[in-house]
Formats: structure tokens, sequence, C-alpha cells
């Protein structure tokens, strides 16, 4: 019997065809389905559900959530050096990757990924000191962020001048 | 093309979430890198499963947190210099110096920024000091009353005359609902009673390992674990101490009452109870109830000690014959939310670049000093 497939689709337009049960970590794909009143016979003819994010970063949940489709829920306190390799090397990317993909995961109810996100991420910046930080995450200093606003003219900045007799 | 996302995008629950993986020191670099970051950091809980406040001579102080046991540890040692200034010291790194200061003054100021704030819940706290104490106990106890964060602080050690006042002191400003343990040990002339009794009375564990003053009711005590050794203790509170746990016939729940050579306990007979075992100068009682699903209570009686423990109690057995534990167990049920347990294994892939204490540029101890927060405003010029 051919295997049932549900469709997703990215804010980019890219449509994603995905097995029921790896997604059901996903607490917001598995409430779509049950509104959706999708089951393994009627899903070929289901609209996609529409996710807002990149195509990209859908595909790397999807790939993350069909290797794990068979595990038991992980510990909160699983740290990065308990990673599996295949985990490892799934999280090798830059800080912006993950920061979206975490992002996803967030939105997509996906606890488990959520905290493996979050460890890689903090192993990134490991014993690195205050500017390596700054750089790895991205993070602009104060003055920075003032400047930024300051040039942009935004909120909080103005160019009147007051003068008091 | 692959979507990015900057780290302030993040919700709120991811930036902490991110957080809480970091360790301590990785927690202080975030904060100093924006205004923003300091915020989230100052909002993400952290749990210090243990930090240690030791008086050393000449008005010096030793303070030592651990968040791993071993692996994420900081040790601080502030002492006078020849100048009057204070000597900052840690474990391989360069000291720094701050002239015209008080080693006990910059102690207070770096416990106050580590471990006095909102997110912050220490699982025990233990302070040894020695006789003279008085400046120590002043100075931390003008801190907790004049903060306006409260101390989060489930466990309270104590050795030293002074540590018991600083103790007690710390008690009258602490969050009652987080604290459930006080230990005492190597403290002549403790009085139990008399000081915080309404907090004294709502503990769960209290461990008196030094000969000790009461002048209360020890019943009225609500504690599972009691660990009581004085000479005011007399026949009749052992009984109805055994009566009372007896009664509530807590699982775990245990006591240990110690008056050498004052009972005499050869006709000793608890209502209830069924002598199983006697080695001459040690009696061992049960008393069980007909329903097997109800644990047993079980006493052990000697020249004046007295045990009782309600189903089988690892704790209890660590107790000796002279009242010391042989066995120091983790504080207690810490907080599940850390990334860290107390007692960790060994990381296979620890570096050999990021060992514990490991602070090469003392950014820890440069946070006090500087920042790169701007000096106006309502954020301190330290973290």
């Amino acid at each position: 019997m051919p295997t049932a497939l549900y469709k997703l689709k990215s804010e980019d337009g890219q449509i994603f065809e995905v097995e029921r049960a790896p997604m059901i970590v996903s607490s917001f794909i598995n409430q779509k389905f049950i509104d959706q009143g999708a089951n393994d016979r009627n899903c070929d003819r289901m609209e996609p559900i529409l996710l807002p994010f990149n195509g990209s970063i859908i595909s790397m949940i999807i790939k993350w959530l069909y290797h794990h489709q068979n595990e038991a829920p992980m510990s909160k306190k699983l740290r990065y050096c308990e990673f599996q390799d295949w985990d490892k090397e799934f999280f090798k990317m830059e800080s912006g990757v993950l920061f979206a993909l975490l992002n996803a995961a967030h939105a997509l109810g996906i606890e488990d990924l959520m905290n493996m996100g979050c460890s890689a991420a903090a192993e990134l910046i490991r014993g690195k000191n205050t500017e390596e930080i700054r750089k790895i995450y991205g993070i602009r200093t104060d003055e920075e962020q003032m400047e930024d606003a300051l040039a942009a003219g935004g909120e909080g900045t103005s160019t009147t001048t007051f003068t008091v007799d | 093309m692959t979507e990015t996302y900057e780290l302030k995008d993040l919700p709120a629950e991811m930036q902490r979430l991110l957080v809480g993986k970091c360790d301590l020191i990785t927690r202080c670099r975030l904060r100093a890198s924006s205004r923003a970051m300091n915020e989230v950091v100052a909002t993400t809980k952290l749990f210090i499963p243990s930090v240690r406040i030791k008086q050393l001579p000449n008005d010096g102080v030793f303070i030592k947190l651990v968040i791993k046991l071993f692996k994420d540890e900081y040790t601080l040692k502030f002492k006078e210099t020849e100048t009057g200034g204070t000597r900052i010291c840690q474990a391989f790194r360069s000291e720094i110096i701050v002239e015209d200061s008080q080693p006990i003054c910059e102690a207070v100021n770096w416990f106050k920024i580590m471990c006095l704030q909102k997110n912050v819940t220490i699982g025990n706290l233990i302070i040894e000091t020695t006789d003279n104490a008085d400046g120590m106990g002043q100075k931390f106890g003008e801190l907790v009353q004049n903060s306006d964060e409260i101390l989060r602080v489930r466990a309270i050690q104590v050795s030293g005359s002074g540590a018991a006042r600083m103790m007690w002191k710390f008690m009258e400003h602490c969050d009652t609902s987080v604290l459930n343990e006080l230990k005492v040990k190597e403290t002549e002339g403790f009085e139990l009673f008399g000081s915080q009794d309404s907090i004294l009375k709502k503990l769960k564990n209290v461990e008196i390992e030094c000969d000790s003053i009461i002048t209360g009711d020890v019943c009225s005590l609500t504690a599972s674990v009691i660990f009581l050794k004085s000479t005011s203790l007399t026949e009749e509170m052992v009984y109805r101490l055994i009566e009372k746990f007896v009664n509530r016939r807590e699982a775990e729940s245990a006591f240990c009452l110690e008056n050498p050579g004052k009972w005499n306990l050869d006709s000793f007979s608890p209502s209830g109870f069924v002598a199983v075992d006697d080695w001459g100068d040690i009696k061992y009682y049960e008393n069980r109830l007909l329903d097997d699903k109800m644990p047993v209570v079980y006493l052990r009686v000697s020249d004046g000690s007295v045990r009782l423990e309600v189903g089988r109690n690892a704790l209890l057995r660590t107790w000796t014959e002279n009242g010391d534990k042989t066995i120091i167990p983790p504080p207690s049920d810490y907080d599940d939310s850390s990334e860290y347990d107390f007692y960790d294994d060994f990381d296979d892939d620890e570096n050999g670049e990021y060992q514990y204490d490991w602070d090469p540029e003392n950014e820890m101890l440069d946070g006090l000093y500087e920042s790169d927060f701007d000096d106006e405003g309502d954020y301190p010029d330290d973290y």
C-alpha cells in the first residue's frame, strides 16, 4: 500500500510531501492536520498546510523530524556533548540560520528541536570572550544600535532643537 | 537562499532558553555584550547549587560558587593589601588590586552581583567563620537587609558562631517559601530557638550537629529530618518526638537525638514498638502496622542516642556514632530546569582550553568595574 503523504507549503511556495508520523511531534502541524480533518485516505486531496517560513528552514526541520521520528521525548538537560554525531553535523550552521531554525521550531511547537538548537547555539559561544560572542551572534553594541537609530532618524531620535530664553 | 535571523528577534522565551544552556561565565559575557542581552540574562533563571562563604585571617573572605562540581566552579579570595586596599585572587589568574577598599566590602559586592539577584536561586549556602566574624556578619547582614532583591536559597549550612549570627540574618531576609533546610556544625553554644522560630518551624530539614541549647519545644518543628545534640534534650522530648513521627509515619522521615550520658534508656519502652535486636549497648525496635503498605518505623537506641527512621532511610544511616556524616548528599532537589547537574559525568569532548575556574581575562571581575553600558540611566555600572 503506498505511503500516505501530506502536503506542507513554505512561504516561498515550495511544496513538501511528508508522512504524518514524523510530523506529529510538531504541535502546530499536528493540530493543523486535525483541524483540516486530514487522514491517510484524503490527504492527497487536502490543501497544503501553509507554514510561514522559508523552504530551506522547513526542509531542515523535516529532515530533523524524520531522523528522530522513532525516539522517545528527550531530556531538557541534553547537552551538546551528548548529541549523536548526526545531530552535531546537523547543527553545523551559521548562527543566523540556527536562529531562524530556532524561531521556526518555537512557532511549530517542536520542543526537542528547540532544546537541542539552543544547546547547539550555546556551544557556539562557549569559551568565547564578549567581543567574539558579539561577532558570532551578530550582537550590536549599544553604541552601534544608537548610531543606526540616529542614522535612520528613527523612534527616540529627534533633530529638533529647543532654546530657552 | 537560506533564511537568517538575529538573536534579538527570537521570542524572549527562546532567548532565555538559550541563555539557560550557557555556563556562568558565558552568561556574564553575554550580559556585557549589550543592554538588551543584559536584560535577557538578568531575567533568565540561574540555579547555583552551592555557594560557600568562608572567613579568612585578617578580615579576608573566600567565596566559591559551584555550578557543576569540579567542572564549573568559581573561587575568589578577597584579601587586604599592605596599602589598605583589596587583593582579589582567582586560581591561575592574575590578581586584581582595588585601592582604598576593604576585602569584606568587595566580597559582599561580588556576592550581591552574583547571588542576590531576582533570577538567582542558591541551592546550598555554606557559611564558615572563626571566632571574631562580627565585621563580616555585619556587612552581609546589611546587604540582605537593605537589598531590593530577596535572597532565594534552599538550604543554609553554617559552621562557627559568627556564621550562626549571619545565618539568622539571612533567614530573616530570605524567601521563606524557598528555604527548607538548615544545618549547623561546630558552633559552640548554638541556640536553636528564639531568633526565627516561625521560619524554623516550617523547615523540612533541621540538622544541628553540635552541642546546642534548646529552649523551645522540639515537637513544634515540622521538619521531616531532624538531628539535634543537646544537654537540654529530655527523655520526655524523646518520647514525644517518637510519638509525633510514628503518628505522621511519613516515608523517609527520620530523626537523631543525642544527649550522651544524660538519659536512662535502660528501661526505654516506646509505645507500639517491638524489640527486634539487642547488642547490649545498642537496641533495635520496630513499629509495624497491619497494613503492609504503611512504612515500618525503625528505632535504634544506644547510650544517650535515639535514632528513628520511617522506612529505610539512606540519610539516617550516614549519621555515625559521633553525629558526623560519612556521606555528603548533593543539594536536595535542585531546579529541574537547570542545564546542570551538581555531579556530572566527565564530558568526553571537553577540551583542555576550557576547564573549571576558567576566566582568563578576569571578565567576571572586570565586569565589576567596566561596562559597555552607558553610565547614565537605570543600569548599574557593573554586572
